[in-house]
């Protein structure tokens, strides 16, 4: 049943070292995505006067990750802080800005990197969150991925991810990573159990890194198989990918 | 024959003249880091000033990375130019072939590097740029490749790497 859905055509298989830059931008994504949602939650939780709107950037330290809440100011040159959680542990520690911190640096690109993102990204009829990871080559990912909107449901697909100049203001690729968004739900029947997930790629002949990002945010931990390309990929619980044949 | 000749002993003439080039250059990389390193600097002038260009093999690059870590590297190996974060020099083409990635830095080109480098992938370089002993995305890999500065075909015996 899973082969009959494969087809499309064989392409070149990909290197040990594709598959592991996967992984390795996935896990940094899963990481981001929770970073926001516990930063969000601990600055909730020192009952603000008014919610934090506009952005939230993530950046990793050695120390662990920091999460500014803000928004960029009228004239685009300065990301101005109302918040700013810092990991510390398994906590993170909220500190608030008044009058506003005014960044530059890394916040600053990454804010302009989301507006240039979410521009070009359009509307959508259902919350999505954002993400930017800086490269080691310069410049940005930005990622657009629908928002979880009900527990223990995860949404995958209609995602798409933006490569951008290292100022944020200049899209040098788009990469549609799905089309349509698939939801992983477990099954209503308590007694049975989830061994894994498939799906296939008709858009790309790779996994994806929200594909990695699914996996090790999902609940309960089950590994993911993808047919790209006339290749299986198994994405492991750890978000390692490895791939063999389409059997004939 | 003499193709084959080539195919089969290519490789390990490039390899001897690696390593020829790791213990040549080995001595002089401690002393020109240390002279190129803030902590040697005695002076601002000095301290602005690039780091002086070393030429190391592979075989030292990846034995200790942190050690280099920001010099200014003149370097061998071969460049494989893939999707995304998929570009890494190599100690040698069967490193890349069996996907030895521990026997590889990430080489961080920029989009335009990219394009401009892309007919050099596959074939065996020479390859300037400053090292980080960070990995970034290609964790699998021993170190990166940043600011790269020059990357040229390196084929002294005009071998024909393509067709191997």
């Amino acid at each position: 049943m899973l082969m009959a859905t494969l087809g499309g055509h064989a392409s070149t298989k990909p290197t040990v070292a594709e598959l592991a830059a996967i992984t390795a931008r996935g896990r940094m994504l899963a990481e981001y995505d929770a970073a926001a949602w516990q930063a969000t939650d601990a600055v909730m939780a020192t009952h603000p006067k008014s919610e934090p709107s506009g952005l939230y950037i993530a950046h990793q330290t050695e120390a662990g990750w920091v999460v500014a809440f803000g928004r960029l100011n009228g004239t685009g040159d300065r990301f101005l802080v109302d918040y700013e959680a810092t990991q510390e542990g398994t906590k993170f520690l909220v500190k608030s800005f008044d009058p506003k911190r005014e960044d530059m640096g890394w916040n600053l690109a990454a804010a302009k990197g989301m507006e240039t993102a979410t521009k070009d990204f359009g509307g959508t009829d259902r919350p999505y969150n954002i993400a930017a990871l800086p490269r080691t080559s310069g410049g940005m990912y930005v990622y657009l991925y629908p928002a979880q909107v009900k527990a223990g449901v995860y949404p995958l697909g209609a995602d798409v991810r933006y490569s951008l100049s290292s100022d944020g203001m200049k899209i040098v690729e788009k990469r549609q990573m799905h089309k349509t968004i698939l939801e992983y739900a477990p099954p209503a029947d308590r007694s049975e159990s989830v061994a894994g997930g498939y799906h296939t790629h008709v858009l790309s002949d790779i996994p994806e890194d929200t594909d990695v990002m699914l996996v090790l945010m999902r609940q309960p931990r089950v590994p993911e198989t993808v047919g790209a390309g006339g290749y299986i990929f198994t994405i492991a619980v750890d978000g390692t990918i490895t791939v063999a044949n389409q059997p004939k | 024959m003499s193709d084959l000749r080539k195919a089969r002993f290519g490789p390990k003439t490039i390899c001897c003249s690696l390593i020829g080039a790791v213990m040549l250059s080995g001595a002089g990389v401690s002393s020109a880091l240390a002279a190129g390193s803030p902590q040697a600097s005695s002076s601002s002038t000095v301290a602005n000033r690039p780091a002086p260009l070393v030429t190391v093999g592979m075989v030292a690059l990846l034995a200790n990375p942190e050690h280099y870590e920001g010099a200014h590297v003149r370097t061998f190996g071969f460049l494989h130019i893939g999707r995304d974060e998929d570009v890494g020099l190599y100690l040698h083409r069967e490193d890349y072939d069996f996907q030895l990635t521990k026997n590889s830095f990430y080489v961080a080109l920029s989009p335009e590097q990219r394009n401009q480098f892309r007919g050099l992938s596959d074939q065996y370089v020479l390859l300037e740029a400053v090292v980080r002993s960070s990995k970034g995305f290609q964790a699998d890999a021993s170190g990166t490749m940043v600011s790269i500065t020059r990357v040229e075909l390196w084929n002294p015996l005009h071998i024909d790497q393509k067709g191997r």
